[in-house]
C-alpha cells in the first residue's frame, strides 16, 4: 500500500516540475524560480522520502557534448500517486509550472 | 558585476561549503554542485538577479550542505541521539536531575554551599581585626593583639573572645584521627552561645578534662553511629577531654574551619595571648542597637600603648553571604539557562515538522508539558553540576 505523505507548496512544485520535464536541478530552478539553496536539498529530501530516484548521466554521453554530466531525477511510482493528491490540494500547481520541453533521462 | 561571474570565486564557495558535506560523500557532492555549476554559468547573463547568477547559486550550496551535514549516510551514526522519543529523554533528564542532586546533597561541603545561611539568629556575632576586609582568610588576629585589645573592648561589645584553630590528634578508643581544634578563651562557649550539658561540665571540672564542643561535620564524621556523644571521653592533643555538646550550624560559618571546639586553661590561654606566632580569630558579640552591615573602623588603641591600632568589625552574616550564593537566583539563574541552551543540547519538539503546524490543542499541550518538563529536569544538573565540578576539581587539584 502506497503511503501518500503531505508535501508543502515548493515540494510539490519540485515534484510537479520533474514530472512536467524539468529534470535536473538547475533546469528545476529555471522552472520554478526557487534558489538553488532551496531546490536542492529539496531533491534530496524527496528521493530519500522515495518520491523519487535519481541517476547520473554517463560520462560518455556527457563528453560526447562537451559538458559535465548531469543528475536526473525521475518520480517514482510512490511519488507520481503524491503528486496526484497533492494537484487537488494546490489545483494551480499545473499554472505554476507548466509542461517544459521534455527532456530525454 | 564581475564576481557574479568569477568561476574560481565560485568554486572557492563550493569547496568551504563541502566542508560541511561528510567526507565519504564530499567528492561525489562537490562534483554534482560543480557540474551544475557549469550550467549555470553557461546560462548567465546580467539581467538576471544576485541569486540566479553563479555566485548566488553557490551560496545556495550551503544549504544543501547543511542537509548533507544532518542527513547524509556518513552522519547518522555519529551525530543523532540514541534517544528519540519524549519519555526517554525525560528518562535520561530525570537520571541526571536525580544524580547531581543527591551527590549535591549527600556531600556535606557542597550542602554547607547550598543550603541557605544559618546565622540569621546570630546577627550580633562578629569577628574583630585589623584587616578592613571581610574575607575571612584576612580576619585573622595575632595572640599578642588579642592581649593588647582584651582589655580595651568597647562599649558597644557584649564581649570577646579569641580562639586558635590548630592542627591536633584525635584519639577516640584505638583509633587517631587528625582534625582542627579552635582552642579558645575561658568565655568562648558563653559568647557563642553553645549550650553545655550540665552534667558533662560538671564532670569535665572534676576530672581536670578539656570541655568540647564537635561541629557538625565532626559528629558526622568521627560518630556516625552513635546516637548519644554527649559526655563521652576523648583524647586530644594528649589530654583528655569531655564532649559537652554539638555546636550550632552557625558555628561551620566561624573562619578557621574547625572541627572541635575546645577551652583551653587560662594559663595556656594567657601564654597565648603574649605570643605573637599564635595566630587566630577575636570574636565579639555587639550591642544589639549598634547595627553594621559592612565591615568598620571601631576603635582606635589610646596613646602610650606600644602600637596604635584600628579594629574592624565584620558581621558573621555578612562574611558568610559573601561565601554563599544566594540559592533562589542561583536556581533562576539555572532555569534561564536551561531555556537558552535547551534548543541546542534537544529538539524543543521531539516530533514531526508535520505535528510542528498542527492546531490540535491535545498535542501542543503535550508539547508545552515536554517542554516544561525537560525546562525543570535540566535546572537541577545546571545548578548542582558547577558546585559538584568546584567539589571534584578540590579533591583533584
Amino acid at each position: 500500500m502506497v503511503t501518500e505523505a503531505k508535501l508543502s507548496h515548493t515540494a510539490t512544485m519540485i515534484l510537479q516540475a520533474v514530472s512536467v520535464g524539468y529534470i535536473y536541478g538547475f533546469s528545476v530552478m529555471e522552472a520554478t524560480g526557487l534558489p538553488s539553496g532551496t531546490v536542492y536539498p529539496a531533491l534530496r529530501r524527496l528521493e530519500r522520502d522515495d518520491l523519487m530516484m535519481s541517476r547520473l548521466e554517463k560520462q560518455s554521453v556527457a563528453d560526447s557534448e562537451q559538458r559535465p554530466p548531469r543528475k536526473y531525477y525521475k518520480l517514482t511510482t510512490n511519488g507520481k500517486a503524491t503528486l496526484e493528491s497533492a494537484r487537488k490540494r494546490y489545483p494551480l500547481l499545473s499554472k505554476l509550472v507548466p509542461a517544459g520541453e521534455l527532456e530525454q533521462a | 558585476m564581475t564576481y557574479f561571474m568569477n568561476p574560481a570565486f565560485c568554486r572557492a564557495i563550493l569547496r568551504v561549503a563541502g566542508w560541511l558535506v561528510p567526507t565519504e560523500q564530499r567528492m561525489e557532492w562537490l562534483e554534482e554542485w560543480q557540474s551544475e555549476l557549469w550550467y549555470v554559468c553557461e546560462c548567465f547573463h546580467p539581467q538576471r538577479t544576485f541569486w540566479e547568477s553563479p555566485t548566488g547559486f553557490c551560496i545556495g550550496a550551503f544549504p544543501d550542505a547543511m542537509w548533507m551535514w544532518n542527513h547524509g549516510e556518513a552522519a547518522v551514526p555519529r551525530f543523532r541521539f540514541p534517544i528519540r522519543s519524549p519519555l526517554g529523554c525525560i528518562a535520561l533528564l530525570l537520571v541526571l536531575a536525580s544524580v547531581t542532586f543527591l551527590t549535591a546533597f549527600v556531600d556535606p561541603q557542597i550542602r554547607k554551599e547550598i543550603m541557605p545561611s544559618r546565622n540569621c539568629d546570630q546577627q550580633d556575632l562578629a569577628i574583630l581585626s585589623t584587616s578592613s576586609s571581610s574575607d575571612d582568610t584576612q580576619l585573622g588576629t595575632s595572640g599578642e593583639q588579642y592581649g593588647r585589645w582584651r582589655d580595651h573592648s568597647p562599649s558597644t561589645m557584649a564581649g570577646t573572645s579569641f580562639y586558635e584553630p590548630t592542627g591536633s590528634s584525635l584519639t577516640i578508643g584505638s583509633g587517631q584521627s587528625n582534625l582542627i581544634v579552635g582552642w579558645g578563651s575561658e568565655d568562648l562557649f558563653q559568647l557563642l552561645r553553645f549550650a553545655a550539658d550540665s552534667s558533662a561540665m560538671s564532670r569535665a571540672r572534676q576530672m581536670h578534662a578539656v570541655p568540647i564542643f564537635l561541629s557538625q561535620n565532626a559528629r558526622q564524621r568521627y560518630f556516625p553511629r552513635d546516637s548519644i556523644v554527649i559526655g563521652r571521653t576523648l583524647e586530644i592533643a594528649g589530654r583528655t577531654a569531655i564532649i559537652m555538646g554539638i555546636a550550632p550550624p552557625y558555628a561551620t560559618d566561624l573562619p578557621g574551619e574547625v572541627d572541635v571546639w575546645a577551652l583551653d586553661d587560662p594559663q595556656d590561654m594567657a601564654l597565648r595571648a603574649s605570643r605573637h606566632c599564635a595566630y587566630g580569630y577575636l570574636i565579639a558579640r555587639l550591642d544589639q542597637k549598634w547595627i553594621v552591615e559592612q565591615t568598620e573602623p571601631i576603635l582606635t588603641a589610646s596613646k602610650g600603648e606600644r602600637t596604635t591600632d584600628t579594629i574592624y568589625v565584620a558581621r558573621l552574616s555578612v562574611i558568610a553571604r559573601r561565601h554563599r550564593i544566594q540559592p533562589l537566583l542561583t536556581f533562576l539563574h539555572a532555569v534561564v539557562l536551561a531555556c537558552v541552551v535547551l534548543p541546542f543540547i534537544l529538539s524543543i519538539f521531539p516530533c514531526s515538522s508535520a505535528d510542528l503546524r498542527t492546531s490540535d490543542k491535545a498535542v501542543r499541550l503535550r508539547q508545552g508539558m515536554f517542554l516544561a518538563f525537560k525546562m525543570v529536569l535540566l535546572a537541577p544538573p545546571l545548578f548542582f553540576g558547577p558546585f559538584i565540578l568546584c567539589f571534584v576539581r578540590g579533591i583533584c587539584g
